[in-house]
Order: C-alpha cells, then structure tokens, then sequence
C-alpha cells in the first residue's frame, strides 16, 4: 500500500456531531483520519498538537464552532488565535504550515466535513511524509 | 494496575458487514490492559449495559454516536467519568470505504480510548444540594407573576421590593392597551393574591446587597430600609395621615399629587402598611399620638435579613430614559411638556386632576402632540433599541384623551409606527385613524414656547420632505427605556452581564432566553430589554417553570467545571484573559473559578503554564496518551 498521510481531528463537542453527520450521510473519507472528541476546540493545548506531530501525525486538523455562531461569548476565537501561532511556531522548525489546520464545522456540516479532509489530505500528500526526526519538544 | 473493559456494540449486528468484530476482539484479548471484552448488540436499550456489572470499572464503550449513547448512560443515573466513548459507527463503519479500512480504524479509535480510560480519574457523582425556595427580586408584574406561579407549585418565594409596595409600573398606570381595561384592576387582585399567598414573603423597602454561593444554595443578604412604622403592628387605619401636617410629592403620582410626609403610596397597595419619609418628616410626634397601636418608631434603623434560596429571578425592571437629556424639547422647564408616565397618573381618575386632561394653568389641554421615540432609536443621548411598547402606548393615551373629550386634537409624532401585538393593529391603530388622530411621520426638532403660553412644535414631515410648525397645549414625550445604574449594580452582585444598554444579558438571546450566565439566577420583565405588560408576565410564569423544573429534580449536578490545583498555581493570570465567559477570579495571589459560571470549554486548561487546572477528564494527562496510542503502529 502506497503511503497516505494519518491525519489528527480533535473535534469540539458540537462539531463532532459534524463528523457524525458526514458517516451519517454516506460521505466517506480515508481511514487513517482519526478523530478525538473534546468538549471544546478550546481545550486543545498546543503541547497536544506538538505531541501528534511527534507520535507520528503528517496533519492535525481542529474543527471547532464558527466564532460568529457563539454569540458574544466565543472560545473557538481562542483556538483559532492558538493555531495561527502554533502554525508560525512550527514553520520555523521545518514543519510546513499547511499541515495544521482549523476548520469551522457546525453540527450539521457533514458535507463539508468529508469534503474539506478530502482537499486537506490531497494537499498533505503532496507535501509527503512529515519527517521531523525524533521529539520536537525534548529538543528545544 | 489499571486494567480496562472493552464492551463493543454490533448495533442490532447492522456493523457485523461492515467491520471485522472478531479481529478487534482478538486484536485486544491478549493485551495485559484489557481486562475482558464483552459484546452487545443492542447497548442503547433500558438497562443493557447497567445489566453488564461494570460499575466501578474502567471501560470503553465502541457503538453508536457519542452524542447519542452518552445521552444514554448520563440519564441512566450516575457518571463516573471512567466510561470512554468511541464512535465507530458514523465516524468508523459509515465514513470508511470498506470492511478492512473500517476494522483497521476501530482498532485505532479503541485503542486511543483503553489510553484515556486508563488515565482518566474518578469524577464526583455526588449531588448538589438544592433549597427548595426561591428569592424573586423585583415586584413589578412580572416578579409577582413569577412569585404566585412558584408559590402555587407549592415552594416558598421570597419577593424584594426596593418601593413600600409591589406593584410596579403597571399598578401607575390608568388603562392598558390595546383593551383599555383599567390597569391596576387587573393587577389589584394579583397583588393582593400575592399579600395573601401563604408561600409568599413579601419583603417591601428592601434591596438585595450580596449574592453568594451556587445554583441550589445561594447566600442572599438584603437590606431593608426603615420606614419608621412597624408592618407588624400598622393596620392601616390611616389615622397618622389625617394629623400629619407636612406634604411631599408622591413619587406614584409621578410627583404630580401630593400626599402626606406619613403615606401610603396608593389605595391598593400591597403590603397596605404606612411608611414615613424622613426627608420630608418634622419629626412632630403627631402621628405618634395618633396612632392607637403604637407602631411608630422614628428611631428605626435599617435590618438585614439572611436568606438561603436555590434559585433567583432577577425582575427589576427597568428606569425610563431622562427627557432631560434632550434640551430641545424643554421637559422641566415648558410646564405642559409632560412625559408619557405623567400624562398617565393625569388621565387617571384617581390622579391629580381626577382624569380630567389639564395644563399646569388649570385649564384644558385641547390640542395634544405626542412625540415617539424619545430617547430610543437614536445614537444619542438614549440606545439605538426600539423600546417596544411605546407606538401602542401613545394610541392608547390618544383614545384615552378622546373618549374623554371627542372635541379634543391628537397628533402622533412617530418614525415607523409599530402596531405588532395582537389587537393592536384592529383596536389601536385603526380606531385611532377612524377617531381622527392626526399621524405625522417626524422626530420633531424643536420646541418652542409661544406669547400666549401654548407650545410651538417644529419639524419636518419625512413623508413629504416638508417643515412645519404645529401649536398645540401639551405635548406628551414617549420614553423609551433606560437601565438604571442601581441595576447595573445589582447586575455586578449577581455576577450576571448586561449588554451595552446595561439590560441584562441573557445565557442565549434564542436558546436559553429567561436565563442568565450565571445557572440558577434567571430574567424575567423589562431588565433584560424594553417589552410590554403581556411580555414581561410571560416571562415571569417561564421564569417561574424554570425554577420549579430545579426544585422538581431529585439531584443537581453542575456541568464538569475547571478546577484549580492551589498548590500548583502561581497567580500568572494567563487564564483570566483566556476565559471567554469571565467565569475566573483572582482571589488573593491566585485564581478562583465560579463555578456557577464555568461552561467547561476548558480554554484555561490549554492557558495555564502550571498546568493547575483540570476539568473532568480533559487534561494532557488523558489526552496525550490517548494521541499517541493513536498513531503509534
């Protein structure tokens, strides 16, 4: 079997739903997408993200709730000012930025769930394998 | 060691097609962390799983949706935290190509989850205790809607009222639109129903001062303002009233009315017991010797009362915008410029022109103007909202003036007239043009006093795009709403928000419209944004299903709330900026988080360097075994 890039989901509560509706739907996407239910997109520490990457990840993907859906209150904002740093973070190591992302995913959004994953994965597979050599964070 | 069950669902045997159950059964039979592994195919049914025996063990459920089981099991009584969900039904067997990817990718999401059982703490299942009495703040209707609703399912309420009497708004008001039926008869038997109600504590010149504890158990301490008379012993025989000697305008009667420095603000008021001003008092004794029950005390000082309650509706109301604060339109000094609130206690009969419509000369106003959205729609001085109630108001005081004077004027000065509610297009709108009010489409700029006294109003009719002048002998300004800075405050000892208007914010403006963020104090009335009478009872008998839906349950459980390590936290405060819903504190040189308040997002976890915080079982500890067993091969 031709090397496929394994791919990290943490899903908020509400997205995960999301994700449930797609298999729900029909619309398939590779095994090797795996996902972790977390109450929050919030609740991701960075330290988490670094440690898929470390363990084996090629891509991290975190959906979360749209910020204009949250109302006034909105944590997803807070994940979304994380990734975009730990995306920078990472560039500097080597690690292309494209291999972390955050997508907005509402409960009923399984369409665009596969759909997106399915364009994420093309592009990841064109960056190839990550290949980072040992522990990033034991380094530093 | 930590050992765990793995108990796998077949759905109805729907997955056997779909993934491989006996490889996942063979793939963890041998590993030294699983305990057994058992397989259902029908785990979502009653009992099913409490049937398994796996009370106090670690296990991993593989089945349905997450959102689904766990529904399941939640409801099914205690929730230990030690149970690990994996989907492999919509997000494994449904999102895979085929047998072989799907069985491959259970073994990942199981394998994961074994991880964060192992991992995972005991949560606490044990109850919060809830009191089963209720502290409504606030007796405008709404309050005293809510207050009998509570009452009448059988729980204690207490009812704070910073006036003598409860009553609110309404009870000033002399008819309610769009009926016209007279306002304080409808509410009179409310209220006294509420005097009446066994399960009732009115609590009358009182304020709440402080709020602590959480949903089921709050701490209240309320101030009560001395009113120099005893409720206990004042029978309201009224005897005080007829030797005091001293006058001050009645706040009920929009200061229009004077009535004694001893008083009652209004016949049906509810508790019927007489209060002194000091301000105005002389302190001569009269009333003292008047009274045969000796229930006069000048010397009285102001209480505190301790509650414990379970549950707090917030239905203050809300004050009205300032007409001040618009010098164009001269309230306060051009005497027959009048608010709406004041046009109200003149046309009443019980008011001070015994309804008769008269300017402060003594004579009739025959040609009236009212001016809508005074203090409302606008950027200026007032909010941007719409307040609601006027449109309707202000037909329904132009009906009032014509049915006591059909020779009268009335001009409606409106921007777009709403005419939403029921009835109000039917007996407000179209009786008003039928009775021949004149409907100008303008904010008037300006206006103007004439020689002879009468009022000269300036504007510009926005439907023709020509100026105008109009003369008229009074004209009534329709307030729109203005939270009070007093709520503001109390919105603080709460530990509620208010939006930028300071009415108080709701926990979801759709969703969750009578609660506020903090779980156990709910909204009702015009505190929460400007509405009308039918509105805020509305929300006073939802607010009142709410918290008996509380009192009703046989326990409470908050949702899993961050919890701070005071060992390890150092004070940085990282977490306080990372909390979108202000549910973390300082307090002395570390945080606090209110629980209360908490959603459980856990956003401060992911900020906290010390790594001091945990909720449930959401930690790195948890989650990054769990990745890494993931992906390993």
């Amino acid at each position: 079997m031709s090397w496929k890039p394994r791919v990290i989901v943490f899903t908020c509560w509400c997205s995960s739903s999301g994700v449930d509706q797609a298999g729900f739907e029909g619309f398939t996407y590779p095994p090797n997408v795996l996902t972790v239910r977390v109450p929050c997109s919030a609740v991701i520490n960075p330290s988490l993200i670094v440690k898929a990457f470390e363990k084996g990840a090629d891509a991290v993907l975190v959906t979360a709730c749209r910020p204009s859906e949250l109302r006034r209150v909105a944590p997803s904002r807070v994940t979304e000012a994380r990734v975009s740093l730990l995306r920078r973070l990472l560039r500097t190591i080597g690690v292309e930025e494209d291999r972390l992302r955050i997508l907005w995913i509402s409960s009923n959004e399984g369409s665009l769930f596969s759909r997106e994953v399915s364009r994420i994965l093309g592009e990841v597979e064109r960056l190839g394998p990550l290949n980072i050599g040992g522990s990033m964070v034991e380094q530093g | 060691m930590r050992r765990v069950t793995i108990v796998l669902c077949t759905c109805y045997s729907t997955l056997l097609g779909e993934i491989d159950f006996e490889r996942l059964r063979s793939f963890f039979s041998d590993s030294p962390l699983v305990e057994k592994i058992l397989v259902s195919d029908r785990l979502c049914e009653k009992n099913v799983f409490e049937n398994l025996g796996l009370d106090d063990d670690r296990v991993v459920v593989a089945a349905c949706s997450t959102r689904l089981l766990e529904a399941v099991f939640k409801g099914s009584g205690g929730f230990n935290g030690l149970v690990e969900f994996v989907n492999i039904r919509e997000q494994c067997a449904k999102a895979c190509g085929n047998r072989e990817e799907a069985t491959w990718k259970a073994i990942r999401l199981v394998k994961g989850a074994v991880q964060k059982a192992l991992h995972a703490e005991p949560l606490s299942t044990e109850g919060l205790k809830i009191v089963k009495e209720a502290l409504v703040i606030g007796g405008g209707i709404a309050g005293v809607r809510c207050a009998l609703d509570i009452a009448d399912a059988g729980y204690r309420v207490y009812l704070v009222e910073k006036e003598p009497s409860i009553g609110g708004v309404m009870a000033q008001l002399d008819k309610t639109f769009p009926t016209l039926d007279c306002s304080i008869c409808i509410e009179g038997p409310l209220l006294s129903e509420a005097g009446r109600n066994r399960n009732i504590t009115i609590i009358p010149n009182a304020e709440v001062v402080e709020v602590k504890g959480v949903v089921g158990d709050f701490k209240v301490r309320i101030r009560v303002n001395p009113t120099y008379v005893d409720p206990d012993k004042c029978n309201g025989c009224g005897e005080c009233v007829n030797v005091c000697p001293v006058y001050q305008p009645n706040k009920y009667d929009a200061d229009l009315k004077p009535v004694k420095a001893i008083y009652c603000p209004f016949a049906q008021a509810v508790p019927l017991k007489y209060v002194i001003n000091r301000d105005y008092c002389v302190e001569c004794g009269l009333c003292m010797k008047a009274c045969t029950r000796a229930a006069i005390n000048l010397e009285d000082k102001p209480k505190t009362v301790e509650l414990n309650v379970g549950a707090i509706v917030v239905a203050v109301g809300s004050d009205l915008f300032d007409p001040r604060l618009k010098p164009e339109y001269h309230y306060g000094e051009y005497e027959n410029v009048i608010t709406n609130m004041e046009f109200e206690r003149i046309i009443c009969a019980s008011g001070p022109t015994g309804g008769i419509l008269l300017k402060r000369d003594g004579k009739p106003a025959k040609r009236v103007a009212f001016i809508q959205c005074v203090g409302s729609r606008e950027s200026g001085a007032g909010i941007e909202e719409c307040s609601y109630y006027c449109c309707a108001a202000s037909m329904k005081e132009a009906r009032l003036i014509l049915e006591h004077d059909r020779e009268a004027r009335v001009f409606i000065f409106y921007n777009e007239l709403r005419a939403f509610g029921k009835g109000w297009e039917d007996l407000l709108y179209r009786r008003c043009l039928e009775d021949g009010v004149v409907f100008i489409r303008s904010r008037p700029s300006e206006i103007r006093r004439t020689g002879d006294g009468s009022l000269l109003i300036v504007y510009e009719d926005t439907l023709t795009g020509s100026r105008g002048e109009l003369e008229v002998d009074m004209v009534v300004l329709a307030l729109g709403f203005k939270p009070s800075s007093r709520m503001i405050e109390l919105a603080e000892r709460l530990g509620v928000t208010v939006d930028k208007h300071g009415f108080i914010e709701e926990a979801h403006a759709k969703m969750r419209p009578l609660e506020t963020r903090v779980r156990g104090i709910f909204v009702a009335g015009t505190c929460h944004g400007p509405r009308d009478i039918v509105e805020s009872a509305v929300e006073g008998s939802g607010a009142a299903a709410l918290v008996t839906s509380l009192f009703g349950r046989s326990s409470l459980r908050l949702p899993e709330y961050a919890r701070v390590s005071l060992e390890k936290c150092t004070g940085c405060g990282r977490c306080l900026a990372s909390c979108e819903y202000g549910a973390i504190v300082r307090e002395g040189d570390k945080v606090r988080v209110l629980e209360s308040v908490c959603n459980g997002c856990g956003s401060c976890l992911a900020a906290c360097p010390q790594e001091a915080i945990t909720l449930g079982n959401w930690g790195l500890e948890q989650l990054s075994p769990m990745v890494s067993a993931m992906l390993e091969d």
